[in-house]
């Protein structure tokens, strides 16, 4: 017997420990006392391993993150500061963009809302000297200029072409001494001659020729319109606003000074009126000048093709 | 005997601590390989004795406490396996790579078979819980693991009884299978 159970030992505690096993198993369903107790001393060993090994990769990724993959990120710092400089020349270009879209736009509008048509002509050049004020703009003869035209800037008067070229013209600016316009205050539709060259830095107008009525009485604030009778300016265009007023100024009118409308320093973009009907120069330049009586030929330094309108008068 | 018991418990529990911190830790969906059917298979192989067996019982127990659900289907699992692997030991070559390989897949799908029945068998709904679970991939993923790392256990294990054999013996080479009396 002893030499049967010693030859089959293995396949006895075989059977004997698989019967453990489906026995072990009923018992731990209805009583899980046991599996629980097995696993608290199973965790009571490897949960120290765990949590050395959890906090081992922690620092690992720590070192990582904070340190070994920060190298990669000095190529990325770098890229991502070239990318910044050229998205930075892209933003300034695109605002430029907006900002002349802006200026042509109101220039469109001052089209589509007076029904004048125009050329659209960009600032090129500023006279040098201090006496006279006249910017130079990129259209010319070959775009249908003449002198004589008025020009615009969307909201308000800029002055009129006067020595015009193949490609280029020179306006005369409202503020120049030898500029006049026939204007009128829209409140009391007092009428007169807005002239240039009035304050420091010439950047005003004097408002000449306002009688010294009561229905001619004009406020610091009213606005000055083109009054359209020197058929240069359309009628109802904007001049400027009255910035000051003396009506007991010596003499048989009153004394107004009128700030422009129009930044003349920061014109950019300008729109050349160009009548439906073109009159002659001649009939032109002889009735409306939009130069002031006493005014001399104007100063025209690139403007020897040009055709002048009828300045002499 | 003594030493060799400590080294395979210690080899469980680290096979265990590596299935339960490293891989689920780490990668929380991967599938772990079994490391102590890996163990058993080895203890089948080598150790085909009382001692063996209860040692394949013991190794299932643990994975079974692991768990801390069920006490049973991994110990009856790990006895049929030592069974069924002992009868087979003396006609497989175990020091080749590729035979201890094909027997772990073999032995850890058998494994995967005894738990689902014992699960079928005794617990309520298991089969329906069981088949919602994609169980093909589970067992095939599982036995594919854990025939990979066997080869290399088994490597360790008979690396570390030389080292230790050399400093007990130090003029004496000791290679080839270490099975003691029957």
């Amino acid at each position: 017997m002893a030499d049967l159970l010693r030859r089959h030992a293995l396949s006895i505690t075989s059977v004997i420990l698989l019967i453990c096993s489906f026995q072990l198993m009923s018992v731990s369903i209805s009583n899980r006392a046991l599996p629980q107790f097995g696993a608290r001393v199973l965790d009571t060993v490897l949960s120290p391993l765990e949590k050395l090994y959890h906090e081992g990769l922690e620092s690992a990724k720590y070192l990582w993150g904070h340190y070994l993959w920060l190298l990669e990120v000095e190529t990325e710092r770098n890229e991502l500061v070239e990318r910044i400089k050229e998205l930075e020349a892209q933003n300034s270009r695109l605002m430029e963009f907006d900002s002349e879209n802006r200026r042509l736009r109101e220039l469109l509008d001052f089209r589509r809302r007076t029904g004048h048509k125009g050329v659209v002509a960009a600032v090129i050049g500023r006279d040098p000297s201090n006496w006279v004020k006249t910017v130079t703009i990129d259209r010319g003869l070959v775009d249908g200029l003449r002198s004589g035209l008025a020009v615009v800037d969307g909201n308000a008067i800029v002055g009129q072409t006067t020595a015009v070229s193949w490609h280029s013209a020179k306006v005369l600016l409202l503020t120049d001494n030898t500029s006049a316009i026939d204007v009128i205050v829209q409140s009391s539709r007092a009428s007169g001659i807005a002239e240039g060259g009035l304050g420091q830095d010439g950047v005003r107008l004097r408002l000449r020729y306002v009688e010294k009525l009561e229905e001619s009485e004009v406020r610091a604030g009213d606005r000055v319109i083109a009054s359209g009778l020197d058929r240069v300016f359309p009628k109802g265009t904007l001049v400027g606003v009255v910035h000051r007023v003396d009506p007991n100024a010596p003499g048989l009118f009153q004394y107004v000074e009128v700030e422009p409308r129009v930044d003349l320093n920061r014109l950019e973009n300008v729109l050349v009126i160009v009548p439906e009907q073109d009159s002659p120069s001649e009939t032109g330049g002889e009735q409306f000048t939009g130069l002031s009586p006493d005014s001399s030929n104007q100063s025209s330094s690139g403007a020897s093709e040009a055709e002048e309108g009828g300045t002499s008068g | 005997m003594l030493r060799v018991s400590l080294l395979f418990l210690l080899v469980c529990i680290m096979g265990l601590f590596i299935e339960a911190a490293v891989v689920h830790a780490s990668f929380p969906h991967a599938i772990a390989p079994d490391f102590t059917l890996v163990l058993v298979v080895i203890l089948a192989l080598y150790y085909q004795t009382v001692t063996g067996v209860l040692g394949a019982f013991f190794l299932g127990l643990l994975s079974d406490f692991a768990s801390g659900q069920f006490v049973g289907p991994n110990a009856a699992g790990s006895v049929i396996v030592f069974c069924l692997v002992g009868m087979i030991a003396s006609r497989v070559y175990a020091e080749r790579s590729i035979a201890v390989l094909l027997i772990t897949f073999i032995c850890s799908l058998m494994k995967s078979a005894t738990f689902i029945m014992m699960q079928i068998l005794y617990v309520d709904n298991a089969f329906a819980q069981i088949f919602r679970l994609e169980i093909g991939k589970l067992v095939l993923w599982e036995a594919l693991l854990s025939a990979l790392v066997a080869p290399i256990v088994l490597r360790l294990l008979v690396w570390s009884r030389q080292l230790s054999h050399h400093s007990r013996n130090p003029g004496r080479a000791s290679f080839g299978r270490w099975q003691e009396s029957r």
